[in-house]
């Protein structure tokens, strides 16, 4: 199995390729791959001044490419389904967090974050005349899904090789199986872990227990409950989702993660999600089928 | 004393000479007016002109007709064309009604359809290859 690690996109990512092809094939193949996330990133970087969303950002309307265009549909087609509880247009309620810049440049406090800044923002996307318009104040944040999005589309074009992994920080994609057996990906459980096996699509983690920082004294973190616009006061702390792709699995995780235990365990169950809670006292569940 | 000869030769010639006068005047008067019995002479400059007025009459009766015709031509059209564009609006916001149908669908049966679609995912003791760790 080959495998190539490298940094994008704000996080560690790692390509795992059993090859149905020749060397030089595969090795091509894993160059794609990392081409393709870096182009992703270029496209939906909200730290990128430059970047294609930052540039929608700041006009407030723009003619934009098909990936961004599809990946903002894919957000706000989730913003639907999960009812509001993910949402891209909680950028604004990210900066007043603190969360403006990356990870590894946001001090370790600050000052007060000042009000809220709730999510459900105005936003035209339409795809006939690839133009994007959003409503005024409105900013768009793709972060984890974005990230979802790319682990994805590298996995198309490593999955012409061979089997594939791809993980973008955690957010993975899985094409074809590990010589016959589902690929097994290793998920934290309160205070231990386990591991879990998948046999296509993708699997993401949401939590609060990572990416943490203070503002006025309080506790922040990057996953943001679009009802109030802060920092989510959620019961759980981490959240596993299994589905179809890894986009879908991101925003699944995050919208389960702000819904709390009891909510997030109903609806996993209901949709049939194989999905994994851990609660802020370490108490872990397995829902959705999952055993 | 003229002779009798002599005076019929006088006569003759005072004859012809008369005749000559005659002549003489007669083609004068013609050349001052060659038409005695008209008014004024036909000028055919005038009718040049009065004829290239009738062409032009014609002209612009035929190019009004014509141009009416165009005209309704474009009115036909453009109801029509008007008309097709309420029909293509009256189709798309069917089509629009018909989507959002769709997708309040599909929410409401998320559970099910999810269900069908949703990878396969069940613990294993193998050693992990990957980590998902929250990002």
């Amino acid at each position: 199995m080959l495998r190539r690690e490298f940094r994008a996109m704000g996080t560690d990512v790692e390509l795992l390729l059993v090859p149905a092809v020749d060397a030089d094939e595969a090795e091509e193949a894993l160059a794609a791959a990392e081409r393709e996330i870096a182009r992703i990133e270029d496209v939906a970087s909200r730290f990128r001044p430059d970047s294609e969303l930052s540039r929608l950002n700041a006009a407030g309307t723009l003619e934009v490419s098909p990936d961004l265009m599809r990946i903002v549909t894919l957000a706000l087609s989730m913003r639907d389904a999960t009812g509001g509880r993910f949402d891209p247009t909680v950028h604004a309620a990210m900066v007043a967090a603190g969360y403006d810049r990356t990870l590894a440049d946001i001090p370790a406090d600050g000052p007060d974050a000042g009000a809220p800044q709730p999510g459900g923002g105005d936003v035209v996307a339409d795809p006939g005349t690839g133009r994007i318009t959003l409503g005024a104040g409105v900013a768009i944040d793709l972060g984890g899904i974005a990230k979802g999005w790319a682990a994805d589309r590298a996995a198309d074009i490593l999955g012409m090789a061979g089997s594939c992994l791809v993980s973008m920080g955690g957010d993975i994609a899985v094409r074809g199986s590990l010589d016959g057996e589902p690929w097994p990906i290793e998920v934290e459980h309160g205070g231990d872990t386990a591991t879990i096996g998948l046999t296509r699509g993708g699997m993401a983690t949401s939590g609060t227990d990572r990416r943490r920082w203070r503002r006025g004294g309080e506790q922040m973190h990057h996953v943001i409950d679009p009802v109030t616009g802060r920092p989510s006061t959620t019961d759980l702390v981490r959240v596993t989702a299994i589905a179809e792709d890894a986009a879908h699995a991101e925003a699944w995780a995050t919208a389960l993660l702000v819904s709390g235990a009891d909510a997030a365990s109903e609806e996993a169950n209901r949709m049939g999600m194989p999905t994994v809670l851990v609660g802020s006292d370490g108490h872990t569940t397995s829902v959705g089928g999952l055993v | 004393m003229r002779t009798t000869e002599q005076s019929k030769k006088l006569v003759r010639r005072t004859a012809i000479g008369g005749s000559l006068l005659a002549m003489t005047a007669v083609g004068v008067a013609f050349a001052a007016n060659p038409y005695p019995h008209t008014t004024r002479p036909p000028d055919p400059t005038l009718a040049s002109l009065q004829q290239r007025e009738k062409v032009l009459a014609r002209d612009a009766t035929i190019l009004n007709a014509e141009h009416t015709a165009v005209w309704d031509q474009y009115k036909s059209a453009l109801a029509e064309r008007t008309q097709q564009i309420e029909q293509i609006n009256a189709v798309n916001s069917q089509i629009q009604a018909q989507q959002s149908q769709q997708v309040a669908a599909a929410t409401s049966s998320s559970s099910q359809s999810y269900a069908q679609s949703s990878p396969q995912a069940t613990y294993v003791p193998s050693a992990p290859v990957a980590s998902s760790g929250a990002s």
